[in-house]
Protein backbone atom coordinates (compact mmCIF):
# COMPACT_ATOMS: atom_id res chain seq x y z
CA UNK A 1 0.00 0.00 0.00
CA UNK A 2 1.31 3.55 -0.99
CA UNK A 3 0.36 6.77 1.17
CA UNK A 4 -0.80 8.54 -1.90
CA UNK A 5 -3.53 5.59 -2.23
CA UNK A 6 -7.15 6.15 -1.46
CA UNK A 7 -6.75 2.68 0.21
CA UNK A 8 -4.57 3.90 2.54
CA UNK A 9 -6.65 6.85 4.18
CA UNK A 10 -9.32 4.15 5.17
CA UNK A 11 -6.56 1.56 6.63
CA UNK A 12 -4.78 4.71 8.59
CA UNK A 13 -8.17 5.95 10.11
CA UNK A 14 -9.39 2.85 11.02
CA UNK A 15 -5.90 1.93 12.84
CA UNK A 16 -5.67 5.35 14.15
CA UNK A 17 -9.39 4.96 15.95
CA UNK A 18 -8.65 1.14 17.09
CA UNK A 19 -5.24 2.58 18.30
CA UNK A 20 -6.41 5.47 20.51
CA UNK A 21 -9.33 3.18 22.00
CA UNK A 22 -7.40 0.75 23.20
CA UNK A 23 -5.67 1.24 26.73
CA UNK A 24 -3.01 -1.25 26.50
CA UNK A 25 0.76 -0.18 25.00
CA UNK A 26 0.91 -4.28 24.70
CA UNK A 27 -2.77 -4.20 22.87
CA UNK A 28 -1.47 -0.79 20.90
CA UNK A 29 1.91 -2.81 20.06
CA UNK A 30 -0.04 -5.89 18.63
CA UNK A 31 -2.38 -3.45 16.57
CA UNK A 32 0.16 -1.55 15.17
CA UNK A 33 2.35 -4.83 14.09
CA UNK A 34 -0.47 -6.79 12.71
CA UNK A 35 -1.38 -3.56 10.91
CA UNK A 36 2.28 -3.13 9.81
CA UNK A 37 2.25 -6.79 8.14
CA UNK A 38 -1.24 -5.85 6.60
CA UNK A 39 0.26 -2.78 5.14
CA UNK A 40 3.22 -4.54 3.71
CA UNK A 41 1.39 -7.42 2.35
CA UNK A 42 -1.36 -5.60 0.88
CA UNK A 43 -0.10 -6.65 -2.80
CA UNK A 44 1.85 -9.18 -2.39
CA UNK A 45 1.36 -11.72 0.88
CA UNK A 46 4.66 -13.11 -0.07
CA UNK A 47 6.59 -10.37 1.01
CA UNK A 48 5.30 -10.64 4.73
CA UNK A 49 7.40 -13.86 5.08
CA UNK A 50 11.13 -11.67 4.36
CA UNK A 51 9.72 -9.30 6.06
CA UNK A 52 9.12 -11.57 8.64
CA UNK A 53 12.74 -13.53 7.78
CA UNK A 54 15.13 -10.88 7.89
CA UNK A 55 13.32 -9.27 11.64
CA UNK A 56 13.50 -12.47 13.01
CA UNK A 57 17.16 -13.35 11.81
CA UNK A 58 18.10 -9.85 13.78
CA UNK A 59 16.35 -10.64 16.37
CA UNK A 60 17.76 -14.11 16.98
CA UNK A 61 21.31 -12.25 16.70
CA UNK A 62 20.38 -10.13 19.10
CA UNK A 63 20.22 -12.29 21.94
CA UNK A 64 23.26 -14.30 20.70
CA UNK A 65 25.14 -11.77 21.05
CA UNK A 66 23.74 -10.93 24.57
CA UNK A 67 24.48 -14.62 25.34
CA UNK A 68 28.08 -14.94 23.92
CA UNK A 69 29.63 -11.75 23.79
CA UNK A 70 32.62 -12.80 22.95
CA UNK A 71 30.99 -14.39 19.86
CA UNK A 72 29.54 -10.97 18.77
CA UNK A 73 31.94 -9.72 15.64
CA UNK A 74 31.16 -13.27 14.26
CA UNK A 75 27.75 -13.19 14.81
CA UNK A 76 27.05 -9.49 13.38
CA UNK A 77 29.12 -10.84 10.56
CA UNK A 78 26.98 -13.95 10.11
CA UNK A 79 23.85 -11.76 9.99
CA UNK A 80 25.73 -8.81 7.15
CA UNK A 81 26.18 -11.98 4.73
CA UNK A 82 22.66 -13.48 5.28
CA UNK A 83 20.64 -10.09 5.38
CA UNK A 84 22.68 -8.03 3.06
CA UNK A 85 23.41 -11.23 0.56
CA UNK A 86 19.19 -11.79 0.30
CA UNK A 87 19.71 -8.15 -0.36
CA UNK A 88 22.19 -8.21 -3.29
CA UNK A 89 20.31 -11.72 -4.53
CA UNK A 90 17.22 -9.43 -5.33
CA UNK A 91 18.60 -6.39 -6.28
CA UNK A 92 21.44 -7.77 -8.46
CA UNK A 93 19.86 -10.84 -9.94
CA UNK A 94 18.35 -9.18 -13.14
CA UNK A 95 22.18 -7.98 -13.66
CA UNK A 96 23.77 -11.10 -13.13
CA UNK A 97 21.38 -13.21 -15.60
CA UNK A 98 22.16 -9.86 -18.04
CA UNK A 99 26.10 -10.39 -17.50
CA UNK A 100 26.35 -14.09 -17.60
CA UNK A 101 23.20 -15.10 -19.55
CA UNK A 102 25.95 -17.02 -22.17
CA UNK A 103 26.83 -19.34 -19.48
CA UNK A 104 23.38 -19.77 -18.14
CA UNK A 105 20.55 -22.35 -18.40
CA UNK A 106 17.32 -20.81 -20.66
CA UNK A 107 15.86 -21.71 -17.00
CA UNK A 108 17.43 -19.26 -14.85
CA UNK A 109 17.91 -16.82 -17.83
CA UNK A 110 13.73 -16.38 -17.95
CA UNK A 111 13.75 -15.62 -14.32
CA UNK A 112 12.06 -12.10 -13.53
CA UNK A 113 12.97 -11.66 -10.10
CA UNK A 114 11.60 -7.97 -8.99
CA UNK A 115 13.12 -6.10 -5.75
CA UNK A 116 10.92 -6.49 -2.72
CA UNK A 117 9.42 -3.19 -1.86
CA UNK A 118 11.45 -1.90 1.13
CA UNK A 119 13.76 -3.96 1.37
CA UNK A 120 17.12 -2.50 1.39
CA UNK A 121 15.48 0.18 3.89
CA UNK A 122 14.13 -2.67 6.71
CA UNK A 123 17.47 -4.63 6.24
CA UNK A 124 19.21 -1.38 6.98
CA UNK A 125 16.68 -0.72 9.79
CA UNK A 126 17.27 -4.17 11.28
CA UNK A 127 21.25 -4.37 10.93
CA UNK A 128 21.36 -1.50 12.66
CA UNK A 129 20.06 -3.07 15.79
CA UNK A 130 22.22 -6.08 15.57
CA UNK A 131 25.69 -3.77 15.05
CA UNK A 132 24.32 -1.80 18.28
CA UNK A 133 24.00 -4.06 20.40
CA UNK A 134 27.15 -5.95 19.57
CA UNK A 135 28.54 -2.60 20.04
CA UNK A 136 26.65 -2.02 23.22
CA UNK A 137 24.65 1.24 22.61
CA UNK A 138 21.42 -0.59 22.81
CA UNK A 139 20.43 -2.96 25.06
CA UNK A 140 18.63 -6.32 23.84
CA UNK A 141 15.15 -6.64 22.85
CA UNK A 142 13.86 -9.46 24.85
CA UNK A 143 9.89 -9.19 23.72
CA UNK A 144 9.52 -10.48 20.36
CA UNK A 145 6.38 -8.70 19.46
CA UNK A 146 8.03 -5.27 20.31
CA UNK A 147 11.16 -6.47 18.12
CA UNK A 148 8.67 -7.71 15.45
CA UNK A 149 7.33 -3.93 15.49
CA UNK A 150 10.71 -2.08 15.37
CA UNK A 151 11.57 -4.28 12.39
CA UNK A 152 8.07 -3.32 10.04
CA UNK A 153 6.38 -0.05 11.86
CA UNK A 154 4.57 0.62 8.78
CA UNK A 155 5.25 4.69 8.44
CA UNK A 156 8.37 4.06 7.64
CA UNK A 157 9.03 0.84 6.71
CA UNK A 158 9.27 1.04 2.98
CA UNK A 159 11.30 4.05 2.21
CA UNK A 160 12.51 5.52 5.71
CA UNK A 161 13.49 7.25 7.79
CA UNK A 162 16.35 4.11 8.27
CA UNK A 163 15.54 4.50 11.79
CA UNK A 164 17.78 3.42 15.01
CA UNK A 165 17.37 1.36 17.95
CA UNK A 166 18.21 3.43 20.29
CA UNK A 167 14.58 6.23 19.19
CA UNK A 168 12.36 3.58 18.48
CA UNK A 169 12.73 0.76 20.82
CA UNK A 170 12.38 3.08 23.98
CA UNK A 171 9.21 4.66 22.41
CA UNK A 172 7.34 1.00 21.93
CA UNK A 173 8.32 0.25 25.26
CA UNK A 174 6.71 3.58 27.15
CA UNK A 175 2.85 4.40 27.34
CA UNK A 176 1.03 6.46 24.94
CA UNK A 177 -0.86 9.12 25.24
CA UNK A 178 -3.68 11.00 22.94
CA UNK A 179 -2.51 14.54 22.58
CA UNK A 180 -4.47 16.98 20.35
CA UNK A 181 -1.57 18.88 20.05
CA UNK A 182 0.82 16.13 18.14
CA UNK A 183 -2.71 15.31 16.64
CA UNK A 184 -2.27 18.66 14.98
CA UNK A 185 1.18 18.96 13.75
CA UNK A 186 1.23 15.25 12.52
CA UNK A 187 -1.66 16.29 10.53
CA UNK A 188 0.23 19.03 8.87
CA UNK A 189 3.27 17.83 8.33
CA UNK A 190 1.21 14.75 6.45
CA UNK A 191 -0.72 17.00 4.56
CA UNK A 192 2.26 19.36 3.32
CA UNK A 193 4.06 16.09 2.47
CA UNK A 194 1.19 15.11 0.32
CA UNK A 195 1.27 18.39 -1.19
CA UNK A 196 4.53 18.12 -1.86
CA UNK A 197 4.37 14.67 -3.60
CA UNK A 198 1.56 14.70 -5.24
CA UNK A 199 0.59 18.73 -6.52
CA UNK A 200 4.94 19.94 -6.48
CA UNK A 201 6.33 16.29 -7.69
CA UNK A 202 3.71 15.06 -9.82
CA UNK A 203 3.64 18.31 -11.71
CA UNK A 204 6.67 18.46 -12.67
CA UNK A 205 7.40 14.65 -13.41
CA UNK A 206 5.88 14.38 -16.95
CA UNK A 207 8.57 17.03 -17.91
CA UNK A 208 11.31 15.92 -16.39
CA UNK A 209 10.42 12.46 -18.11
CA UNK A 210 9.77 14.31 -21.26
CA UNK A 211 13.02 15.68 -21.41
CA UNK A 212 15.27 12.68 -20.14
CA UNK A 213 14.05 10.45 -22.80
CA UNK A 214 14.02 13.15 -25.94
CA UNK A 215 15.99 11.36 -28.75
CA UNK A 216 17.50 15.22 -29.77
CA UNK A 217 17.41 17.89 -26.93
CA UNK A 218 18.97 21.10 -26.94
CA UNK A 219 21.80 21.80 -24.50
CA UNK A 220 19.34 23.99 -22.01
CA UNK A 221 16.96 21.04 -22.40
CA UNK A 222 19.26 19.18 -21.05
CA UNK A 223 20.04 21.65 -17.96
CA UNK A 224 15.92 22.22 -17.30
CA UNK A 225 15.70 18.60 -17.13
CA UNK A 226 18.93 18.34 -14.37
CA UNK A 227 16.96 21.25 -12.35
CA UNK A 228 13.66 19.54 -12.84
CA UNK A 229 14.96 16.12 -11.48
CA UNK A 230 16.29 17.86 -8.07
CA UNK A 231 13.22 19.97 -7.63
CA UNK A 232 11.26 16.57 -8.04
CA UNK A 233 13.71 14.51 -6.26
CA UNK A 234 13.53 16.30 -3.32
CA UNK A 235 9.57 17.21 -3.19
CA UNK A 236 8.93 13.93 -4.01
CA UNK A 237 11.59 12.31 -0.82
CA UNK A 238 10.99 14.78 1.72
CA UNK A 239 7.26 14.44 0.71
CA UNK A 240 7.06 10.81 1.59
CA UNK A 241 9.20 11.61 5.02
CA UNK A 242 6.85 14.09 5.74
CA UNK A 243 3.50 11.75 5.33
CA UNK A 244 6.11 9.24 7.04
CA UNK A 245 6.73 11.24 10.04
CA UNK A 246 3.09 13.00 10.43
CA UNK A 247 1.22 9.72 10.12
CA UNK A 248 3.78 8.58 13.23
CA UNK A 249 3.62 11.90 15.28
CA UNK A 250 -0.23 10.93 14.84
CA UNK A 251 0.41 7.80 16.63
CA UNK A 252 2.60 8.88 19.06
CA UNK A 253 5.56 8.08 17.59
CA UNK A 254 8.33 10.39 16.40
CA UNK A 255 10.90 9.77 13.99
CA UNK A 256 14.02 10.82 13.08
CA UNK A 257 13.90 14.65 10.27
CA UNK A 258 15.17 13.11 7.13
CA UNK A 259 15.33 16.37 4.86
CA UNK A 260 16.94 19.55 6.40
CA UNK A 261 16.75 22.07 3.20
CA UNK A 262 19.68 20.33 1.34
CA UNK A 263 19.91 22.89 -1.28
CA UNK A 264 20.70 25.42 0.98
CA UNK A 265 23.96 23.40 1.68
CA UNK A 266 27.16 25.13 1.42
CA UNK A 267 29.75 22.21 0.85
CA UNK A 268 29.57 18.79 -0.03
CA UNK A 269 29.77 17.80 3.34
CA UNK A 270 27.09 19.71 4.59
CA UNK A 271 24.81 18.64 1.81
CA UNK A 272 24.85 14.82 2.94
CA UNK A 273 24.05 16.04 6.83
CA UNK A 274 20.79 17.59 5.09
CA UNK A 275 19.98 15.21 2.55
CA UNK A 276 18.40 11.84 3.29
CA UNK A 277 20.06 12.68 7.17
CA UNK A 278 18.90 8.76 8.14
CA UNK A 279 20.58 6.85 5.46
CA UNK A 280 23.51 9.59 5.79
CA UNK A 281 24.06 8.98 9.26
CA UNK A 282 23.44 5.19 8.91
CA UNK A 283 26.22 5.08 6.01
CA UNK A 284 28.54 7.14 8.36
CA UNK A 285 28.14 4.85 11.12
CA UNK A 286 28.36 1.42 9.69
CA UNK A 287 30.43 2.35 6.68
CA UNK A 288 32.21 5.46 6.95
CA UNK A 289 33.55 5.01 10.43
CA UNK A 290 34.89 1.70 10.15
CA UNK A 291 36.37 2.30 7.05
CA UNK A 292 38.45 4.45 9.14
CA UNK A 293 38.60 3.16 12.38
CA UNK A 294 38.68 -0.95 12.11
CA UNK A 295 41.97 -2.56 13.16
CA UNK A 296 41.65 -4.60 10.07
CA UNK A 297 41.74 -1.37 7.98
CA UNK A 298 44.56 0.46 10.28
CA UNK A 299 46.70 -2.73 9.64
CA UNK A 300 47.13 -1.63 5.89
CA UNK A 301 47.24 1.90 6.49
CA UNK A 302 49.26 2.75 8.81
CA UNK A 303 52.84 3.96 7.43
CA UNK A 304 55.29 1.26 7.92
CA UNK A 305 58.32 2.17 10.31
CA UNK A 306 56.32 4.88 12.26
CA UNK A 307 52.74 3.67 12.94
CA UNK A 308 51.65 6.89 11.87
CA UNK A 309 48.89 7.94 9.19
CA UNK A 310 47.53 10.86 7.12
CA UNK A 311 44.44 12.07 8.09
CA UNK A 312 43.64 13.25 4.55
CA UNK A 313 44.40 9.97 2.68
CA UNK A 314 42.76 7.97 5.39
CA UNK A 315 39.52 10.37 5.30
CA UNK A 316 39.68 9.72 1.49
CA UNK A 317 39.84 6.42 1.06
CA UNK A 318 37.08 5.72 3.73
CA UNK A 319 34.98 8.31 1.71
CA UNK A 320 35.62 6.90 -1.15
CA UNK A 321 34.64 3.11 0.01
CA UNK A 322 31.35 4.75 1.58
CA UNK A 323 29.98 6.35 -1.61
CA UNK A 324 31.06 3.40 -3.92
CA UNK A 325 29.13 1.66 -1.41
CA UNK A 326 25.96 4.62 -1.49
CA UNK A 327 26.38 4.11 -5.48
CA UNK A 328 26.43 0.35 -6.01
CA UNK A 329 23.54 0.10 -3.16
CA UNK A 330 21.46 2.53 -5.49
CA UNK A 331 21.32 0.06 -8.47
CA UNK A 332 23.72 -2.07 -10.50
CA UNK A 333 23.80 0.67 -13.88
CA UNK A 334 27.52 2.75 -14.48
CA UNK A 335 26.06 5.85 -13.44
CA UNK A 336 25.29 5.10 -10.20
CA UNK A 337 28.94 3.96 -9.59
CA UNK A 338 29.91 6.96 -11.53
CA UNK A 339 27.34 8.99 -9.20
CA UNK A 340 29.02 8.02 -5.50
CA UNK A 341 32.66 8.02 -7.05
CA UNK A 342 31.69 11.94 -7.97
CA UNK A 343 30.38 13.11 -4.94
CA UNK A 344 33.43 11.42 -2.98
CA UNK A 345 35.41 13.54 -5.62
CA UNK A 346 33.60 16.93 -4.38
CA UNK A 347 33.79 16.10 -0.76
CA UNK A 348 37.94 15.59 -1.49
CA UNK A 349 38.67 18.64 -3.83
CA UNK A 350 36.52 20.54 -1.37
CA UNK A 351 38.67 19.57 1.96
CA UNK A 352 41.81 20.04 -0.02
CA UNK A 353 40.70 23.21 -1.22
CA UNK A 354 39.75 24.02 2.37
CA UNK A 355 42.92 22.97 4.12
CA UNK A 356 44.50 25.68 1.55
CA UNK A 357 42.64 28.68 3.02
CA UNK A 358 44.20 31.01 5.49
CA UNK A 359 42.71 30.60 9.07
CA UNK A 360 41.45 34.11 9.18
CA UNK A 361 39.12 33.34 5.29
CA UNK A 362 37.87 30.55 7.00
CA UNK A 363 36.02 32.55 10.19
CA UNK A 364 34.51 34.71 7.67
CA UNK A 365 30.73 33.68 7.30
CA UNK A 366 29.68 36.08 4.33
CA UNK A 367 30.83 33.65 2.11
CA UNK A 368 28.71 31.27 2.80
CA UNK A 369 26.03 32.49 0.23
CA UNK A 370 28.38 32.57 -2.68
CA UNK A 371 28.96 28.72 -2.03
CA UNK A 372 25.47 28.00 -1.68
CA UNK A 373 24.87 28.30 -5.46
CA UNK A 374 28.12 26.58 -6.11
CA UNK A 375 27.33 23.50 -3.97
CA UNK A 376 23.42 23.67 -6.04
CA UNK A 377 25.04 23.27 -9.05
CA UNK A 378 26.98 20.43 -7.70
CA UNK A 379 24.05 18.74 -6.98
CA UNK A 380 22.29 19.16 -9.95
CA UNK A 381 24.94 17.72 -11.79
CA UNK A 382 25.23 14.56 -9.25
CA UNK A 383 20.82 14.43 -9.77
CA UNK A 384 21.50 14.84 -13.69
CA UNK A 385 23.93 12.05 -13.60
CA UNK A 386 22.32 9.77 -11.02
CA UNK A 387 19.03 9.88 -13.57
CA UNK A 388 20.69 9.10 -16.73
CA UNK A 389 21.94 5.69 -17.25
CA UNK A 390 24.10 5.84 -20.46
CA UNK A 391 27.14 7.50 -19.50
CA UNK A 392 27.89 8.36 -22.84
CA UNK A 393 24.78 9.65 -23.92
CA UNK A 394 25.14 12.13 -20.33
CA UNK A 395 28.72 13.33 -21.59
CA UNK A 396 27.91 13.82 -25.17
CA UNK A 397 24.71 16.29 -23.84
CA UNK A 398 26.69 17.74 -21.06
CA UNK A 399 28.93 19.05 -23.72
CA UNK A 400 26.30 20.34 -26.66
CA UNK A 401 26.64 23.84 -27.83
CA UNK A 402 25.12 26.26 -24.95
CA UNK A 403 23.75 28.48 -27.00
CA UNK A 404 22.12 26.07 -30.09
CA UNK A 405 18.28 25.35 -30.05
CA UNK A 406 14.99 25.83 -31.83
CA UNK A 407 12.40 28.31 -30.84
CA UNK A 408 10.59 25.35 -29.69
CA UNK A 409 13.50 23.75 -27.97
CA UNK A 410 13.83 27.01 -26.00
CA UNK A 411 10.27 26.86 -25.14
CA UNK A 412 10.09 23.46 -23.50
CA UNK A 413 13.17 24.46 -21.54
CA UNK A 414 11.55 27.62 -20.23
CA UNK A 415 9.04 26.09 -19.31
CA UNK A 416 10.36 23.47 -17.28
CA UNK A 417 12.75 25.95 -15.50
CA UNK A 418 9.17 28.25 -14.50
CA UNK A 419 7.72 25.16 -13.49
CA UNK A 420 11.05 24.48 -10.91
CA UNK A 421 10.79 28.46 -9.82
CA UNK A 422 7.71 27.84 -8.75
CA UNK A 423 7.76 24.57 -7.22
CA UNK A 424 10.96 26.01 -5.69
CA UNK A 425 9.20 29.38 -4.26
CA UNK A 426 6.74 26.80 -2.45
CA UNK A 427 9.29 25.24 -0.65
CA UNK A 428 10.97 28.52 -0.10
CA UNK A 429 7.98 30.16 1.08
CA UNK A 430 7.01 27.17 3.25
CA UNK A 431 10.53 27.61 5.12
CA UNK A 432 10.08 31.19 5.44
CA UNK A 433 7.04 30.70 7.58
CA UNK A 434 8.13 27.76 9.77
CA UNK A 435 11.20 30.12 10.57
CA UNK A 436 9.94 33.33 10.98
CA UNK A 437 6.03 33.69 10.53
CA UNK A 438 4.67 30.46 12.46
CA UNK A 439 6.56 31.45 15.55
CA UNK A 440 4.96 35.07 15.53
CA UNK A 441 1.65 34.03 15.11
CA UNK A 442 1.59 30.69 16.90
CA UNK A 443 0.45 32.04 20.18
CA UNK A 444 -1.99 34.96 18.92
CA UNK A 445 -5.68 33.83 18.28
CA UNK A 446 -5.47 34.38 14.61
CA UNK A 447 -2.73 31.80 14.53
CA UNK A 448 -5.76 28.53 14.70
CA UNK A 449 -7.51 29.79 11.77
CA UNK A 450 -4.77 31.04 9.59
CA UNK A 451 -3.70 27.11 10.18
CA UNK A 452 -6.46 25.60 9.68
CA UNK A 453 -7.32 27.69 6.55
CA UNK A 454 -3.87 27.06 4.72
CA UNK A 455 -4.88 23.18 5.17
CA UNK A 456 -7.91 23.43 3.58
CA UNK A 457 -6.19 25.09 1.02
CA UNK A 458 -3.19 22.32 1.03
CA UNK A 459 -5.93 19.70 0.88
CA UNK A 460 -7.83 20.92 -1.36
CA UNK A 461 -4.87 21.41 -3.83
CA UNK A 462 -3.64 17.35 -2.98
CA UNK A 463 -7.37 16.12 -4.22
CA UNK A 464 -8.12 18.37 -6.87
CA UNK A 465 -4.42 17.17 -8.35
CA UNK A 466 -4.67 13.32 -7.86
CA UNK A 467 -4.46 11.71 -10.61
CA UNK A 468 -5.77 8.45 -11.59
CA UNK A 469 -2.52 6.93 -11.76
CA UNK A 470 -0.24 8.75 -9.18
CA UNK A 471 4.04 8.23 -9.94
CA UNK A 472 5.39 6.13 -7.55
CA UNK A 473 7.88 7.60 -4.60
CA UNK A 474 11.36 7.70 -6.63
CA UNK A 475 12.94 5.99 -3.77
CA UNK A 476 10.62 2.91 -3.93
CA UNK A 477 12.95 1.38 -6.60
CA UNK A 478 15.67 1.41 -4.51
CA UNK B 1 45.49 19.38 33.13
CA UNK B 2 42.00 18.01 33.06
CA UNK B 3 40.68 15.79 30.15
CA UNK B 4 38.59 18.60 28.63
CA UNK B 5 41.67 20.87 29.43
CA UNK B 6 43.19 18.44 26.91
CA UNK B 7 40.92 18.01 24.25
CA UNK B 8 40.41 21.96 24.08
CA UNK B 9 43.74 22.33 22.54
CA UNK B 10 43.09 19.45 20.38
CA UNK B 11 40.08 21.16 18.96
CA UNK B 12 41.42 24.43 18.66
CA UNK B 13 44.61 22.62 16.86
CA UNK B 14 42.35 20.70 14.84
CA UNK B 15 39.89 23.63 13.43
CA UNK B 16 42.42 26.47 13.58
CA UNK B 17 40.82 28.46 15.99
CA UNK B 18 42.16 29.97 19.23
CA UNK B 19 38.59 30.74 20.14
CA UNK B 20 37.13 27.62 20.28
CA UNK B 21 35.93 26.61 24.08
CA UNK B 22 34.14 23.27 24.73
CA UNK B 23 32.15 22.05 27.23
CA UNK B 24 30.68 18.10 28.05
CA UNK B 25 27.16 19.50 25.99
CA UNK B 26 29.13 21.09 22.76
CA UNK B 27 27.82 19.47 19.76
CA UNK B 28 28.97 19.27 16.10
CA UNK B 29 26.57 22.05 15.39
CA UNK B 30 28.46 24.31 18.00
CA UNK B 31 31.91 24.46 16.13
CA UNK B 32 32.17 25.48 12.50
CA UNK B 33 33.17 22.94 10.34
CA UNK B 34 32.80 19.83 12.13
CA UNK B 35 31.69 17.75 9.88
CA UNK B 36 32.48 13.57 9.24
CA UNK B 37 35.05 14.25 7.66
CA UNK B 38 36.68 16.91 10.36
CA UNK B 39 35.58 14.34 12.69
CA UNK B 40 37.58 11.76 11.84
CA UNK B 41 41.03 14.22 11.74
CA UNK B 42 40.10 15.23 15.38
CA UNK B 43 39.64 11.66 16.13
CA UNK B 44 42.80 10.61 14.73
CA UNK B 45 44.10 13.94 16.68
CA UNK B 46 42.32 12.78 20.12
CA UNK B 47 44.11 9.44 19.43
CA UNK B 48 47.56 10.89 19.10
CA UNK B 49 46.98 12.93 22.26
CA UNK B 50 45.99 10.58 24.59
CA UNK B 51 47.78 7.87 23.19
CA UNK B 52 44.68 5.56 22.27
CA UNK B 53 42.89 3.68 19.98
CA UNK B 54 39.51 3.96 19.09
CA UNK B 55 37.14 1.48 17.43
CA UNK B 56 34.69 2.63 15.20
CA UNK B 57 31.82 1.14 17.03
CA UNK B 58 32.86 3.44 20.25
CA UNK B 59 32.95 6.72 18.22
CA UNK B 60 29.55 6.01 16.25
CA UNK B 61 27.07 7.48 18.16
CA UNK B 62 28.83 10.20 20.62
CA UNK B 63 26.45 13.13 21.09
CA UNK B 64 28.32 15.29 22.45
CA UNK B 65 32.01 16.38 23.98
CA UNK B 66 30.66 15.10 27.33
CA UNK B 67 30.64 11.44 26.05
CA UNK B 68 34.10 11.82 24.02
CA UNK B 69 35.57 13.01 27.80
CA UNK B 70 33.70 9.62 29.22
CA UNK B 71 35.11 7.61 26.50
CA UNK B 72 38.90 8.82 26.43
CA UNK B 73 38.62 8.59 30.30
CA UNK B 74 37.47 4.88 30.12
CA UNK B 75 40.15 3.73 27.70
CA UNK B 76 42.58 5.75 29.65
CA UNK B 77 41.52 3.59 32.69
CA UNK B 78 41.72 0.12 30.98
CA UNK B 79 44.94 0.78 28.95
Amino acid sequence: MSFVQVEFLGFFALVFSLYWAIPSLRGQNRLLLGASYLFYGWIHPWMMALLGAITLVNYLAGLAIERRREAGDRIVAATLVASIGVLCGFKYFGWFVDAFSAVLPESVRILQVGLPLGLSFYTFHNLAYTIDVNRQRVRVEPNLETYLLYGSYFPQLVAGPVERPSNMLPQFNSPRRFSLEALRSGLGLALWGAFKKIVLADTISPFVDMLFQHPDPSWAMVWAGAIGFTIQALADFSGYTDIARGTSRMLGIELMRNFDHPYLAATPMEFWQRWHISFSTWLRDYVYLPACFSPFVRRWITVPGTGDWNPFWQTTRALFITMLASGVWHGSTWNFIVWGLYHASMATIYTAILARVPKKRKKEKGWRWLFVPIQFGVTVLGMYIFREPSLARAASRLLLNPFAGSREQWIVATSTLSLCLIAGGALVAALLVERYVWPRLREREVGLPLQTTLWACLAIAVFSSVRTTTTDFIYFQF
Amino acid sequence: MSTIEQLQSVFRDVFEDDDIAISRTTTARDVAGWDSVMNVTLMISVERAFSLRFKSGNIAGLKNVGELVDLIDRLKASA
